[in-house]
């Protein structure tokens, strides 16, 4: 996909120096560019590698204990936690612990890393990590919800530790992924201030932290692991997408996270599915949406094949659940349904026939930039449904007033909603959407079955097999008598990269500067 | 003069009262800050506790009062989304976009006063149909549209600017191109019908019949008397620019306060959003002031009592 081939570099060149003749700019061009290209270029000076990755946001903090887009990027260089993950899929991979065990159905062990240091020169043993784990359960933090409320942390051992939980825990090795480990002393000391000065024991410490302009990290020279080929990084800023790439193209920036499929053409882009899965959310209280037939009316009405391509540019997947195959839960039946508006037709004239008021006006409630093309996403299927005979308008709305329409409990009768929504999956387990979207209990769960509350119940408790059967189960279930969600279809990332640079973008979102190369 | 100042200074009080007072109840009316802090998933219990400890489920009246006397000791609240005193990154955003802006006007004043002027004075020449040409293009372009361009043709093909961001001068190119340009079209045309109108009047006619030269005529007699509404207008954009160009800031990743605006209303951010705004709103008057005064001293029969 690049285009940097000697050929168009060329091309460039002579395009520059026809055009600045014409326009009488030569000398102060040629003055301009004698003093190089400002700053950010990928250097390689005696062994020094230095790249600029540029992010769509700026972290506000660098939170041990917040995984979000918005951090993870920048984080997961300074912390480690104890478990990683495979880059392809949602598998576990040792981290700072080398094991871990259940050594009853309470009880986990982690063994941890012997050797590792934290960037401050704090030695890392099980104290530390019981500090930070206990932290998390006696304070108000954004990784509160890891851990079963009343778990018990024990040291056993200078690098053996236990957590006992009151009610069993299987996937909590799962949730520990998402836990940054901060060095103690300076945590407890002014935790406030170590969101702003990180100390973990990652490859990668922080240099300088300009809030506006950008982060930089260099490589800490002690890391427990293999010394990484990239020694310092900068992260910069730009909301645009478009911006990002010009970066890449004009060799400001080596990596450019999250592009947008009409700007990927543009440059080096390169792309993973990741757990993210647009969806619509139906009002399933309200009359015409109430009857199941209208529902699956709108499940065949949609051409998922056609959205991926066009709408998303070929950076998407037809999805028939809200998981993807990574994911423990995930149910290989339920396979996208197919493109059918005569199937479609009939349902809703079926239902029509039994006198359901199917001519109602259905509004779709779309919020803008939930994902790439959001609005487009909504009129190609405002199309779809009122091909097959449904009375549809769509609503654009910004975060904040979507965010309460979708969160409004019960959901009133008359507003016929169909939410756009989309449902990510950073866990790689089914438990978290069947919660939110369809027990009773769930904030935005527009179903009341007692049926889906007992097999959550029973499927929470559940690890292994017997858990991805029990979750496969329940999602069949939903499908077949509720269908209360559309999904549409799995997104990409995508990803600019400059010429030269060597890296493979993974399922979780992380930029891990260590498994960066650069050639020459 | 002090009279006047103080009476201004009086009368702005009330509009600053007025102002916060709308503000601290329309970010209210767009929703529950705790829906957007929380994640989509948090249950509806974490949602409650979350929302008692920073204090939303209280009276809205309570609420009001509690911030009024927080702000008379310009106590804007602490961010919940940046984990700061709200005040503090209006404060440090705030040289970048005065910088910005001061710069785009001073060019775009510039420019506007030799283009408008040379198109008053030879009205059929090439050079004021090429300034009205332009200034109707540039005018009418979007500045989102003229930024992306201007980034492809000059950073990305050229390689002669810096895409975006911060650092050394050259970075400051391509923002403040896109911001002059619209804005020299504007004043170009206001400083051509000011000029030619002057150029009309009997005491050219007398000036010229003196046998002054042109410039002399322009800067010592035209100019003065056509400034005042091109200080109108230069006013007014002024101010539009010390709000934060906020589209161009966003494009280019300038970390200025209308960037700031923006990020703060995505992340339902309540004291930052009202720390922008008295800081904003505390900008515009002093720009209001000063022109004013400048009136004054153009033109002498202008007194502020």
């Amino acid at each position: 996909m690049g285009n940097d081939s000697p050929k168009t570099r060329f091309s460039d060149e002579m395009n520059r120096r026809t055009l600045l003749r014409t326009a009488g700019l030569a000398v102060p061009a040629a003055w301009l560019a004698a003093r190089g290209p400002a700053s950010t270029m990928a250097q390689d000076q005696g062994g020094q590698q230095k790249i600029t990755v540029v992010l769509p946001e700026e972290p506000p903090d660098l939170d041990p204990f917040y995984y979000a887009l918005s951090h993870i990027p920048v984080t997961r260089n300074i912390y480690d936690g104890l478990v990683n993950r495979a880059p392809q899929g949602t598998d576990l991979l040792p981290g700072l612990a080398t094991e871990w065990t259940a050594t009853d159905p309470t009880t986990w062990r982690f063994t941890l890393r012997e050797g590792v240091t934290y960037h401050n020169g704090a030695a890392f043993n099980a104290e530390s990590v019981a500090f930070a784990f206990n932290w998390i359960l006696s304070h108000e933090t954004r990784a509160t919800g890891t851990f079963v409320e009343g778990s018990v942390v024990t040291v056993v051992d200078g690098l053996t530790l236990d957590v006992t939980s009151p009610t069993p825990d299987p996937i909590l090795p799962r949730k520990l992924f998402f836990v940054g480990l901060p060095e103690p002393e300076t945590f407890e000391a002014d935790p406030a201030a170590a969101l702003r000065a990180p100390i973990g024991t990652g490859p990668y410490r922080l240099v300088d932290y300009r809030g506006g302009d950008r982060i930089t990290l260099e490589v800490f020279p002690d890391y427990w692991g293999e010394a990484p080929a990239i020694t310092a990084a900068d992260f910069v800023y730009r909301t645009e997408s478009s911006v990002r790439v010009s970066m890449i193209e004009a060799g400001e920036a080596q990596i450019a996270r999250d592009i947008a499929p009409q700007d990927a053409q543009q440059t080096r882009a390169v792309a993973i599915t990741i757990p993210e899965t647009p969806f619509l959310r139906l009002d399933v209280p309200s009359p015409p949406l109430s009857d199941l037939r209208i529902r699956q009316a709108i499940n065949s009405a949609i051409d998922r094949e056609e959205l991926a391509k066009t709408v998303f540019g070929g950076y998407a997947v037809p999805a028939g659940q809200l998981v993807t195959d990574t994911v423990v839960g995930y149910n290989p039946e339920l396979v996208p349904a197919p493109y059918d508006p005569q199937k479609a037709q009939q349902l809703v004239e079926a239902a029509r026939a039994d006198g359901v008021p199917v001519d109602l006006e259905l509004t779709i409630f779309g919020r803008n930039g939930i994902y790439p093309n959001a609005g487009e996403a909504m009129e190609v299927v405002l199309i779809w449904l009122q091909a097959i005979g449904l009375n549809v308008t769509v609503n654009m709305m910004d975060v904040a007033a979507w965010t309460d329409v979708i969160l409004q409990q019960p959901i009133p009768e008359e507003r016929r909603g169909i939410i756009q929504s989309s449902s990510g999956n950073e866990l790689g387990d089914a438990s978290g959407p069947v919660t939110g979207y369809f027990t009773s209990t769930g904030p935005q769960s527009p179903l009341r079955d007692p049926k889906i509350d007992e097999m959550q119940a029973a499927a929470l408790v559940l690890s292994g097999e017997e858990r991805n059967k029990a979750y496969q189960d329940l999602l069949k279930y939903v499908h077949d008598t509720h269908m209360p969600v559309i999904p549409m279809v799995h997104i990409q990332a995508i990803y600019g990269l400059a010429e030269g640079v060597t890296w493979e973008p993974r399922a979780d979102n992380l930029i891990l500067l260590k498994d960066v190369q650069i050639a020459g | 003069m002090m009279p006047y100042l103080i009476r201004r200074f009086a009368q702005s009080a009330f509009v600053f009262v007025g102002l916060i007072t709308l503000i601290f109840f329309l970010a209210r009316v767009t929703g529950d800050p705790t829906d957007l802090y929380l994640p989509l998933i948090a249950s509806r219990e974490e949602r409650e506790a979350f929302r008692h400890e920073r204090g939303f489920d209280r009276p809205v009246m309570d609420q009001y009062a509690e911030f009024i006397g927080d702000v008379v000791r310009l106590d804007f609240g602490t961010s919940l989304w940046l984990s700061s005193p709200a005040l503090e990154p209006v404060l440090n955003r705030l040289p970048y976009t005065l910088l910005l802006a001061l710069l785009t006007m001073t060019l775009a004043l510039a420019g506007a006063l030799v283009l408008g002027s040379m198109s008053a004075l030879w009205p059929s020449s090439w050079i004021a149909r090429l300034t009205s040409f332009v200034s109707m293009v540039s005018v009418s372009v979007a500045d989102f549209w003229l930024a992306l361009v201007l980034i492809i043709v000059f950073a990305v093909k050229l390689h002669i600017v810096p895409t975006s961001g911060m650092g050394d001068w050259t970075h400051l190119i391509l923002p403040i191109a896109t911001l002059s340009l619209p804005l020299m079209g504007r004043l170009s045309l206001v400083t051509r019908t000011a000029v030619r109108e002057q150029l009309s009047a009997a005491y050219v006619t007398t000036a010229r019949a003196k046998g002054l030269r042109t410039q002399r005529v322009l800067i010592g007699h035209v100019w003065r008397n056509a400034s005042l509404p091109i200080l109108t207008v230069t006013g007014i954009q002024l101010a539009g620019l010390i709000n934060g160009a906020v589209i161009v800031e966003t494009v280019f990743g300038w970390p200025g306060v209308g960037k700031l605006t923006i990020d703060a209303i995505n992340h339902r951010d309540f004291p930052i959003i009202q720390a922008t705004v008295f800081v904003v709103a505390l900008m515009t008057f002093a720009v209001n002031v000063i022109v004013d005064l400048c009136y004054a001293a153009i033109d002498p029969r202008i007194r502020y009592q």
